[in-house]
């Protein structure tokens, strides 16, 4: 077929374009993907038993969480639409990180020098880890369902973004779990445990979100 | 602009103009052959599919080429995945498609693809694109409600740009 030919085909009887509100659209990719991830943790390993005694340190941790989710998010809303300039919205996640691990590193640094891998640590293997990118897998599936109906050009970069988002909201979720409220150990392990989901969004990106 | 609020001519004008500025972009990166037909026809049919994802408070060059260059690297990966032996089967037909008059004309035919498509997209193309009825005459034809031929030319057009894309790197 000739080009002209497709032009025309292309163009005859088409509508106008209905205007969509991406943010929205967003917004709910994001809300369905977290219930899942909600009931998917309420259905493991369930909310920490004293959650009512701890109400503002739950909050400030899944607050903390969220600030990663809407940071991803918004890279994500202009990394979904060709020819959308970033406008630093990867350096506020990149700064988030920063941020993070200087506030853990200073918490550890206060600690008494035989006290800190017991702040670190707690004894556990931190399970945040790998907890945190499954519980924001669901919200993972739901941005890469927006960003596909979108048309990301730079997929790598988008595929970190949704991870980012992701793993934010699921650290979200997992906070409401996670009975350590320790600084260094939230801020540390808890950005880790979203980093990893970024890079798994990265890797998994060309794949997943190719159009 | 008036493209997107269902201008016709309008619409038709702005893929022909954007044509000829790509068909020169897409010659000076993969100098020259049909490929470069190929890969502006897919861009064309990208832009139509994801003409909704236009910002209007952003340049729209930024918009297209942003398109273009996806297009482009998308087609680089896919053929570098299939090797060089592949190259050397298409020498050939690249003799040929570089004479003048074959510049317009990709090697593959869009017309043969749609043959591959599922019946009601196929045929909601064919009726609403290429024998230009109205789509509500297009759907009383079919025995479909007007939405459903609209989506089902969409999901088509989108599916096709994938052929195209899957058949050139064969």
């Amino acid at each position: 077929m000739k080009t002209e030919q497709l032009i025309d085909a292309l163009a005859r009887g088409e509508g106008a374009v209905k205007p969509v509100s991406w943010e929205l659209r967003l917004l709910t990719a994001a809300g369905i993907g977290l219930a899942i991830g909600l009931y998917l943790m309420v259905g493991t390993i369930g909310f920490r038993q004293d959650l009512g005694l701890h109400v503002p340190t739950v909050l400030a941790k899944a607050g903390f969480s969220g600030a990663f989710a809407a940071a991803g998010a918004a890279a994500l809303m202009r990394l979904a639409r060709p020819g959308v300039s970033l406008r630093g919205r990867l350096t506020w996640v990149a700064a988030l990180f920063a941020i993070a691990l200087g506030i853990g590193a200073v918490a550890l640094i206060g600690e008494a020098p035989e006290r800190r891998m017991q702040a670190l640590t707690y004894g556990y293997f931190p399970w945040c880890l790998v907890l945190i990118p499954a519980f924001g897998a669901p919200v993972a599936a739901a941005l890469a369902w927006f960003a596909r109906s979108l048309a990301p050009t730079r997929l790598t970069l988008s595929g970190a973004a949704i991870g980012a988002a992701a793993g934010g909201f699921g650290a979200m979720i997992y906070a409401m779990h996670c009975p350590i409220d320790g600084v260094a150990f939230v801020t540390i392990w808890y950005s880790l445990g979203i980093a990893l989901s970024a890079a798994l969004g990265a890797v998994f990106a060309a794949r997943l979100l190719r159009w | 602009m008036a493209g997107l609020a269902g201008d016709e001519a309008a619409h038709r004008a702005f893929l022909a103009l954007v044509a000829t500025y790509l068909r020169g972009f897409f010659r000076a990166k993969l100098s020259g052959g049909a490929d470069g037909e190929d890969l502006l026809q897919e861009t064309l049919i990208a832009l139509h599919t994801k003409r909704h994802t236009y910002d209007p408070s952003y340049p729209a060059t930024a918009w297209i080429y942003a398109i273009a260059r996806y297009r482009l690297i998308d087609h680089i990966r896919r053929t570098r995945r299939r090797g060089v032996a592949v190259a050397v089967e298409d020498a050939e037909g690249e003799l040929f498609a570089h004479s003048d008059s074959e510049a317009s004309d990709a090697r593959k035919d869009v017309a043969e693809l749609l043959d591959a498509l599922p019946a009601k997209q196929r045929d909601s193309i064919r009726l609403t694109k290429l024998e230009e009825l109205p789509v509500k005459e297009a759907a009383e034809r079919l025995g479909l409600s007007v939405s459903d031929v609209k989506i089902s030319v969409h999901r088509g057009l989108k599916t096709l740009m994938r052929m195209m894309g899957e058949e050139h790197s064969r």
